[in-house]
């Protein structure tokens, strides 16, 4: 869409190879790189043991530790929860500030000249900085020195507004709590963009799906086909689900990343307030 | 892998893969989700039966129970984390259109302290307004889409109410609650707007969900039993209840399309 062209092709990171791919290619190599972590398993330890010597082990491996699986069951869930806990928070704090933006549109296109203009251009600014180099910088859990000037600017003209009637002195009364609350939603959204959880938490999904994975190899099957199949089928559920936490715990990067549409689509209104469409 | 991503891209175009299917009637789309995975499920366990001796399905069941069946209760755990969250977004949607219209409402009266041209030129902002959402812009949310002729009419409305001047002490209490009217309702219908995941996050949810239900659906066919007819039995009682809750999902998951829709009314009341 035209709108978007302002801020379009900045939602993106560049910094890991996998991050750039899209949603189906990330899907084939996370689930494709654990079948095949599985099927080289499998056969490898095929060639040291019997199929006879391996199925010895089923019942005290099953009985004794079985319970490992319920715990890589509640791992991945709850780095599933907490994923999609946090990609929601993200999304939810640019709603907040966006639907803010759009309250003080709203109010700055009411004043007379000359304040309406200079806030409206203020307001284009700080959302011109945040849907372009903020948006970047919070792919790298930063911040825009340039959002943070843009903020200041704006704070500062509505500071500065030439009140000339009592319509321009009530639309500052609403304004100035909004503004305020501006400030307080960009500081929502750049504390939710940093989780510090992340790491730690794709280390444990990773290990935990490693071991259950591995802890299938040791059992005895009646045939090799079925081995296959069956441990094909169960590593790409846990794939999945990999793939799914994977993707979510990146809200600015991937095939999945925030876009900056919110933004791109309020700067497109400040800048062409006769309404027309895009 | 690109003419495949490109075939994806256009069945995605209008909002998805599967919201196509949200604009049948609520018979054909239990029929497709339900009948359609029975007919897999089912399939697959006559055509494993039939590649696999029941000697082999039967010794599978015996490690493969112990073994692989904890899948279960992964599925079990996403399904559900999947049910709440399509719930609550249902909940959600129906709460910013409750409040929405709270606040028009009390907009509205507070615009009724002022003066009459005011009260006049309000009215028909808010009627207009109002007729736009329900006969415009409903229809296009269920795509995710807001409408440009109720975005304007929304702001030609604020634009009635901020033409007030407050003279007195009386004008700027009056002013000072209709602030707290706009701001509510100014949030609730951008919170209405995109209350609507997005489409690849949508693709994302529904093709994730869609794997997990395959996968185990699939799990089930290298087990057997001594009959055929009982396994498909099982498979067949397994196969509706998990289904049953994909179809429930997405009911929920789409709260402005279909059968189960929020309906406009309270906009089409506010119209007059």
């Amino acid at each position: 869409m035209v709108r978007h062209q302002r801020l379009s092709g900045l939602t993106r990171g560049r910094s890991v190879l996998w991050l750039n791919l899209s949603l189906w290619q990330t899907f084939a190599v996370i689930v494709g790189a654990g079948v095949v972590f599985n099927g080289i398993g499998t056969l490898l330890v095929a060639l040291f043991k019997s199929n006879a010597q391996l199925a010895h082990g089923n019942d005290p491996g099953g009985n004794k530790f079985g319970f490992l699986e319920p715990i890589t069951g509640l791992v991945t869930v709850f780095v599933l929860t907490m994923a999609w806990i946090q990609y929601n928070d993200v999304v939810g704090r640019i709603q907040r500030e966006t639907t803010t933006l759009v309250l003080l549109k709203e109010s700055a296109g009411q004043f007379t000249e000359p304040t309406r203009s200079r806030v409206l251009a203020a307001l284009a600014g700080y959302v011109e900085a945040v849907g372009g180099p903020e948006w970047r910088a919070m792919a790298a859990n930063g911040h825009s020195e340039v959002a943070e000037q843009a903020l200041e600017a704006l704070v500062r003209t509505y500071g500065a507004a030439d009140l000339r009637t009592s319509r321009d002195e009530s639309l500052m009364r609403f304004s100035g709590p909004v503004v305020r609350r501006l400030n307080d939603d960009r500081q929502g959204r750049l504390l939710a963009t940093t989780f510090e959880l992340r790491q730690p938490l794709l280390v444990m999904l990773g290990a935990a799906v490693v071991v259950t994975i591995a802890f299938s190899w040791v059992f005895g099957y009646p045939t090799m086909r079925g081995k296959l199949a069956m441990g094909t089928l169960f590593t790409s559920g846990l794939m999945l689900i990999v793939f799914m936490v994977s993707v979510l715990a990146h809200p600015f990067r991937g095939p999945l990343a925030v876009p900056n549409d919110a933004y791109a689509d309020i700067l497109w209104e400040i800048t062409h307030p006769e309404g027309e469409s895009p | 892998m690109s003419q495949v991503e490109a075939l994806l891209r256009d069945m995605a175009g209008s909002g998805g893969y599967f919201q196509w299917l949200i604009h049948q009637p609520m018979g054909v789309i239990l029929l497709v989700i339900v009948g359609g995975g029975l007919v897999f499920i089912v399939g697959g366990v006559l055509l494993a039966n039939n590649y696999l001796t029941p000697e082999e399905l039967i010794s599978n069941t015996l490690v493969g129970t112990f073994k692989f069946m904890f899948l279960a209760q992964i599925f079990t755990g996403v399904l559900a984390f999947i049910m709440v969250e399509a719930g609550n977004r249902y909940a959600n949607a129906e709460a910013y259109v409750d409040t929405e219209i709270r606040g028009l409402r009390l907009l509205s009266r507070v615009v009724s302290h002022m003066p009459l041209e005011n009260q006049t030129r309000f009215g028909d902002a808010l009627k207009e307004y109002a007729k736009s959402v329900a006969e415009t812009e409903w229809p296009m949310m269920a795509s995710g889409d807001d409408s440009p002729i109720s975005r304007a009419a929304f702001r030609r409305m604020l634009g009635v109410y901020f033409s007030f001047n407050p003279v007195d002490v009386s004008d700027r209490s009056v002013v000072a609650m209709g602030n707290l009217a706009v701001a509510m309702a100014v949030e609730a219908r951008t919170n209405r707007l995109n209350n609507n995941v997005s489409r690849e996050l949508s693709n994302f949810i529904w093709l994730s969900l869609l794997g997990l239900v395959v996968i185990t659906a699939m799990f089930n066919w290298f087990f057997g039993t001594r009959g055929l007819r009982s396994q498909v039995a099982m498979g067949i009682a397994l196969g509706s209840s998990i289904l049953t809750c994909v179809f429930i999902v997405f009911l929920l998951a789409n709260p402005f399309a279909g059968d189960t829709a929020i309906p406009p009314t309270p906009f089409l009341e506010l119209a007059g």
